[in-house]
């Protein structure tokens, strides 16, 4: 049954999770709290549907998601001007949100969207497929693209390259 | 790839998995009841409940075009549409059963009885039936109220009129519930098919893909010295989801309950069903049904679309200029054929979509003298999409129609003078009997940002006694109307615009 209680409780367990996963792809602090809760506001609006699904938060993340992708242009702008992507200036310092989130901006709006899908929303590749309307391929595609260049900006060896490549 | 739980990757973006707090590092979320974001905190669920709300608000004001709206019509409208708030004057819920009062100001009109929700069974070939039989009906009213329109507009709701009596004939017997079913054309469905057909189709409609978009509400009206028989409250309430009110209807305040009921179902849009003495004293029993439909157009329709004054040319006398939405380059479903051109126009999640269609030779009473279901269905299954230079008039209409002619028409003439009501009013229904009058009240706005549509219905029973750029179709002439469901083929509302300026 869609009531407010269940609609505070899954606000209340998956916010802050979706406000990582929001600045990971935007890498906007206020903007992914706002894109967090602006997609709850909607989703209010379709509560007593979207309650019944089986995985609810999927939909605010989706919701979320497309709300950053169309302001995307004037968000990158706004980072670009303040913390310019460029790889040497990125600290390697593995605990540093904001290098690990300029690391990400470096990528290209799919490669970053598939990362944060896959390692911080736990999708597999076929669900992000699903949901971005591509094939399979292409999210493995994305993703292994994304994974190279973030090894670059991070200063990793990337395992998996190397499996690849000897 | 990246599957493993050691991959370094996963690993790295450890930081991320909660909130930013608003600065380089460190973890945790933020508290509630905070400034609506600022400064990495979260607002509390209350408030973006409200601030829904009032996105819906909003949402509204847009679509009724205009920002004249009283705030108490907003409210109602609010309220209709977030999830969890009642449309009916008490709280009522799946199964809720039980008998309960409602605490008017006058005492002289209470709630006996809530049945809501009651355990039926499902039949889709039923529901598929009853909707089939709906459009037949639908058309054939039209086409009846359109004799007696003349050159007028008409406007109509089919489903609100034909649920109504649905309910009517589920209270009555022997050659009255055959007259009924008739009109209906219903006839080849016995009453358990049809009672749980409509109770399919009903749910079907209103609970669709966008929530608020179709509301629809139910209620007997029982005089006091009228005892009602429960097997016929238990039936309509199963399939249609009634409240049952007793009233006085020796006083005024019978008019005004229902008259408020109806504002309260319709978002304030139909504020009078019945007029001051129009319901007589000696009623027995009204049996009411209201309904609302708000939506905007599909995303990205009439976005280029500007609206101009232009002329519309009626299917007598001169032309009039009246607004007209003006979308030069848009792409529509359209189809034009030898005898009509037709356009439709899909609402958001497109469950239910408006059909337009013009006659381009012939006037449209000649149109609908063949216009069958499966025609409709044949017109809406030609549209392709193209390239149209469309127009079509901004619509404000509003009507009153009293259907006791057409429906008598149809074939229940005699029910208006002589009817058999025992399953509703028990022995007393047997004889002297008859159905006094059956009223209409119906508003339609259409707009370049959607349609809002309201129509009530009232049942009264008394004692006897008592492509390429190539296609132009503008909507400038007489054409037909219709509001339908594009998954049953439902026709909710059904207007012959003659003339726009007529309102």
């Amino acid at each position: 049954m869609a009531t407010a209680e269940e609609f505070e409780l899954l606000y209340q367990a998956s916010r802050d999770r979706l406000a990582g996963q929001l600045y990971a792809l935007t890498g906007d602090e206020q903007g992914a709290f706002d894109l967090v809760q602006e997609a709850f506001v909607r989703t209010w609006a379709r509560w007593d549907r979207i309650s019944s699904y089986d995985d609810p938060e999927a939909f605010v993340r989706r919701v979320a998601f497309n709300l950053a992708k169309s302001q995307w242009r004037r968000v990158r702008r706004t980072l670009l001007r303040s913390s310019p992507p460029d790889a040497g200036s990125v600290d390697p310092d593995p605990s540093s949100r904001r290098d690990l989130v300029t690391a990400l901006l470096t990528l290209s709006t799919h490669e970053r969207e598939v990362i944060v899908l896959h390692y911080l929303a736990g999708q597999t590749i076929d669900e992000i497929a699903t949901d971005l309307k591509v094939p399979s391929g292409t999210v493995k595609s994305w993703l292994s693209r994304g994974r190279a260049r973030l090894a670059d900006r991070l200063a990793v060896r990337d395992p998996e390259e190397m499996t690849q490549h000897g | 790839m990246g599957e493993g739980s050691n991959d370094w990757l996963e690993e790295r973006l450890l930081p991320l998995r909660s909130a930013p707090v608003g600065g380089d590092g460190g973890d945790g979320g933020g508290s509630d009841g905070g400034d609506g974001g600022g400064g990495g905190r979260w607002a509390s669920a209350d408030e973006l409940r409200a601030r829904s709300v009032r996105q819906r608000r909003r949402l509204f004001a847009m679509i009724s075009g205009g920002t004249c709206v009283t705030l108490a019509v907003v409210l109602v409208v609010a309220l209709l549409l977030v999830p969890g708030s009642g449309h009916a004057p008490i709280a009522r819920g799946p199964g809720s059963a039980g008998i309960s009062k409602l605490a008017g100001p006058d005492g002289s009109i209470h709630l006996v009885a809530s049945l809501n929700g009651t355990a039926r069974s499902h039949s889709a070939a039923d529901s598929s039936a009853v909707a089939a039989a709906e459009q037949t009906f639908a058309l054939a009213l039209t086409r009846e109220e359109a004799v007696s329109a003349g050159d007028g507009n008409v406007l109509l709701s089919p489903l609100s009129a034909d649920v109504d009596l649905a309910m009517l004939e589920l209270g009555s017997a022997g050659a009255t519930a055959q007259q009924i079913a008739t009109a209906l054309q219903s006839a080849g469905l016995s009453n358990s098919a049809q009672a749980i057909g409509w109770g399919d189709l009903v749910q079907s409609l209103t609970s669709g893909q966008s929530p608020g978009e179709l509301h629809l509400a139910n209620s007997l009206w029982i005089a006091q010295h009228v005892a009602v028989e429960a097997a016929f409250l238990k039936a309509c309430a199963s399939s249609f989801g009634d409240d049952s009110y007793q009233a006085d209807f020796e006083s005024a305040e019978a008019t005004q309950a229902i008259n408020a009921w109806v504002d309260q179902q319709t978002a304030g849009r139909i504020k009078q069903l019945f007029t001051a003495g129009e319901i007589p004293k000696i009623t027995e029993i009204v049996l009411a049904n209201a309904l609302h439909f708000h939506a905007a157009w599909t995303k990205g329709l009439f976005l280029q679309a500007t609206v101009a004054n232009e002329a519309f040319y009626p299917s007598t006398g001169r032309a009039v200029s009246v607004p007209m939405i003006l979308d030069p380059q848009g792409t529509f479903e359209a189809g034009v054929a030898s005898d009509y051109a037709a356009v439709q126009l899909p609402y958001t999640n497109g469950r239910y979509a408006a059909l337009l269609v013009e006659p381009t030779a012939g006037t449209v009473a000649s149109l609908l003298t063949s216009l069958t279901p499966s025609r409709l269905s044949s017109i809406v299954s030609g549209l392709k999409s193209e390239f149209v230079n469309f127009s079509m008039p901004n619509l404000t209409l509003s009507s009153r129609p009293l259907l006791n002619a057409p429906l008598a028409a149809l074939g229940m003439g005699p029910v208006f003078s002589n009817a058999d009501f025992s399953p509703m009013l028990g022995p007393v229904g047997t004889t002297n009997q008859a159905l006094a009058l059956v009223q209409q009240a119906v508003t339609l706005d259409v707009n370049r940002w959607g349609t809002d549509a309201a129509a009530a219905t009232g049942s009264v029973v008394t004692p006897v006694a008592a492509h390429r750029v190539a296609a132009t179709i503008s909507f400038n002439h007489p054409y037909l109307f219709l509001i339908r469901d594009t998954k049953t083929g439902t026709i909710l509302f059904s207007s012959i615009v003659n003339n726009p300026a007529a309102g």
